[in-house]
């Protein structure tokens, strides 16, 4: 019980130091003038644009209506979804690359680890509140414009919220990354720079196969494939989001399982070198 | 009962190859106020943040409130104000206080009761609700002390708490810790100012480049003084030569003279002498060594064995 109300204790920390840090404020306003835009737009554009197309058509307005207006639904949808996955990552990476190297600063260090708490604990405790208030403004936005959406046009396309583990869980596991970079090299920079190499470099990990052609070695190709298997596969973690949101079947969930496992052992690459580390 | 005890308690810093602690073994007894002397580098940082699991030890072993090092829950029962401490600076000074207590699994209950009274204690009660950027060095060590005793620890450790403190704010933190004393708490304070530890201390221990090279009490420390200060109405250069062989050491000044003797009967010898010649003796004064002076001996002592 003791353990549970400390590491909260931990989590809140972190979010309030997100929040004094204003790099999540802006995100929150940000999502905020996105859900006042779509409350405001909605009425005069999109809805009226539905009407005004069936109307335009001369259709039989009760069929027609409901499925223009849920196909521009969908497509509105899986937009933002498409953007916050890899926007709100994007900017998250940005938000959170400092906590981990800020704990690790001489003089509050040394007070944190010699609290009553397990040095695992304290990992933890910073890594679920990065990811806490990551999700918080992930539920924000995806979940406020669905439920503005939803109720302007009567139109509930429930795929769209799987959007939000979808983001939530790309976010842990690129952040379990960043807590082990955190950690080994305390510098912010390193940690954005790294965590952005991998977001770039996945897109190319996936086309493996069509770069294998032009590999000079063999090397070259048990490189790659390493590389590909032992890194976050967040390239295609987006299309799975992709694919989810507009309903289309997913081929394989592998990338997806193998990617957790990944930042699990990341995660507990962190909490093994924290935990031997002299202050 | 033992508060602490260590034992072959050895550092070595792998970068640089500094050995910062060479096989300290110290106990220090429950209700006492133990001081832990040495120069800059000594190695007293070094000792506090292993037994605090800030460090590890290269080897060596110690127990704290009769628990081993790698207990966590002890650490309950345990306060520290850190040598160079820095809290998060968005935090206002009392959300210093509530952050760290209940990393200490202090109760909201406890917390509410205990915070305005150590708020106060430290003279930050009307500062309470004021982000800690804007503190001076003094009010944050003050926000220090009365953040590493939130938790109503059994024994606290203070790595230089007087830094950066004035006289008055010194003398607070004083009074603080005798009355802690007096409730029956074991304080551990590493020092490099002597003066201070002589005011508040009743055991005190010496380490010089990372090995312990003297402890006992402040008076074992400083008593074994063998100088005498006679003040007397003028003494004639004659008399003082014959006063030499009393005497380990004689110097002369004009109406007194300091002599080192190996024992008190010799000073009786010197006194005899004096007044056989007439000597008009006003007072005999056993020089009383300051703990810094004997500090000083024992870092030469160590230096030339
Ligand atoms: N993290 C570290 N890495 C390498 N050497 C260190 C480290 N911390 C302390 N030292 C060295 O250990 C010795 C003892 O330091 P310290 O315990 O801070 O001394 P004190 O507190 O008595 O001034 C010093 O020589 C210091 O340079
Ligand atoms: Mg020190």
């Amino acid at each position: 019980m003791s353990v549970l109300l400390k590491t909260w204790a931990l989590v809140r920390h972190t979010v309030r130091e997100s929040l004094a840090r204003k790099t999540f404020i802006a995100f929150f306003t940000i999502s905020t003038i996105v859900l006042i835009f779509m409350i405001l737009a909605l009425n005069i554009e999109a809805v009226e644009a539905g009407m005004a197309m069936v109307q335009v058509m001369g259709q039989d307005i009760n069929k027609s209506d409901g499925f223009d207006i849920q196909k521009i639904i969908m497509d509105i949808e899986a937009v933002i979804a498409v953007v916050m996955f890899s926007g709100g990552i994007f900017l998250s990476i940005f938000a959170t690359a400092s906590l981990v190297p800020n704990m690790l600063e001489k003089g509050y260090i040394e007070l944190l680890v010699s609290k009553p708490l397990t040095r695992t604990q304290i990992i933890l405790g910073r890594y679920l509140g990065a990811v806490a208030i990551m999700g918080l403004n992930v539920i924000y936005l995806i979940g406020g414009t669905w439920l503005i959406l939803s109720i302007k046009t009567g139109v509930w396309y429930q795929p769209y919220l799987y959007s939000i583990p979808m983001i939530i869980v790309t976010f842990a596991i690129v952040h379990a990354l960043m807590v082990l970079v955190g950690v080994t090299t305390r510098s912010t920079g390193v940690t954005i720079m790294v965590a952005y190499t991998l977001l770039f470099l996945s897109p190319f990990l996936q086309q493996k196969d069509k770069i294998y052609a032009l590999l000079s070695s063999k090397v070259y190709y048990y490189l790659l494939e390493s590389l590909y298997q032992i890194l976050p596969k967040t390239f295609e973690l987006g299309e799975m989001n992709h694919a989810l949101v507009v309903g289309r079947p997913i081929d394989s969930w592998v990338p997806l399982w193998t990617s957790c496992v990944v930042g699990v052992v990341l995660l507990s690459s962190a909490t093994l070198i924290f935990s031997r580390k002299d202050f | 009962m033992l508060a602490l005890e260590t034992q072959d308690l050895t550092k070595i810093f792998r970068s640089g190859k500094v050995t910062a602690l060479d096989g300290v073994s110290l106990a220090v007894d429950t209700g006492h106020i133990f001081g832990l002397l040495g120069p800059n580098g000594a190695g007293k940082t070094t000792l506090i943040k292993i037994l605090l699991g800030i460090l590890y030890p290269t080897s060596g072993s110690a127990r704290i409130l009769e628990h081993p090092l790698n207990n966590i829950q002890v650490k309950e029962k345990i306060g520290y104000l850190p040598e160079n401490h820095r809290y998060p600076e968005f935090l206002k000074g009392g959300q210093v206080l509530d952050y760290f207590a209940r990393l200490s699994g202090v109760s909201m209950q406890d917390i509410q009761k205990r915070k305005p009274a150590l708020l106060e204690m430290v003279n930050l009660l009307e500062w309470q609700n004021t982000k800690i950027k804007k503190y001076s060095k003094g009010m944050l060590q003050r926000l220090g002390m009365a953040q590493a005793m939130m938790n109503d620890p059994d024994i606290l450790f203070l790595d230089e708490p007087t830094d950066g403190v004035d006289p008055i704010g010194r003398r607070a933190i004083r009074d603080v810790l005798r009355r802690l004393q007096s409730e029956g708490k074991t304080i551990f304070i590493n020092s490099h100012l002597l003066s201070e530890v002589e005011m508040i201390c009743d055991q005190v221990a010496i380490l010089d480049k990372g090995r312990l090279v003297s402890s006992g009490t402040v008076e074992e420390l400083t008593s074994p003084s063998k100088k005498y200060r006679f003040q007397t109405v003028g003494i004639p250069d004659d008399v003082v030569a014959k006063l030499k062989p009393f005497a380990l050491k004689i110097e002369h000044y004009n109406n007194s003279l300091e002599a080192t003797c190996a024992n008190f009967y010799s000073v009786n010898d010197i006194i005899d002498c004096l007044r056989a010649n007439n000597v008009v003796i006003k007072s005999i004064v056993p020089h009383k060594r300051t703990l810094e002076e004997s500090f000083i001996e024992i870092l030469k002592k160590d230096v030339i064995n």
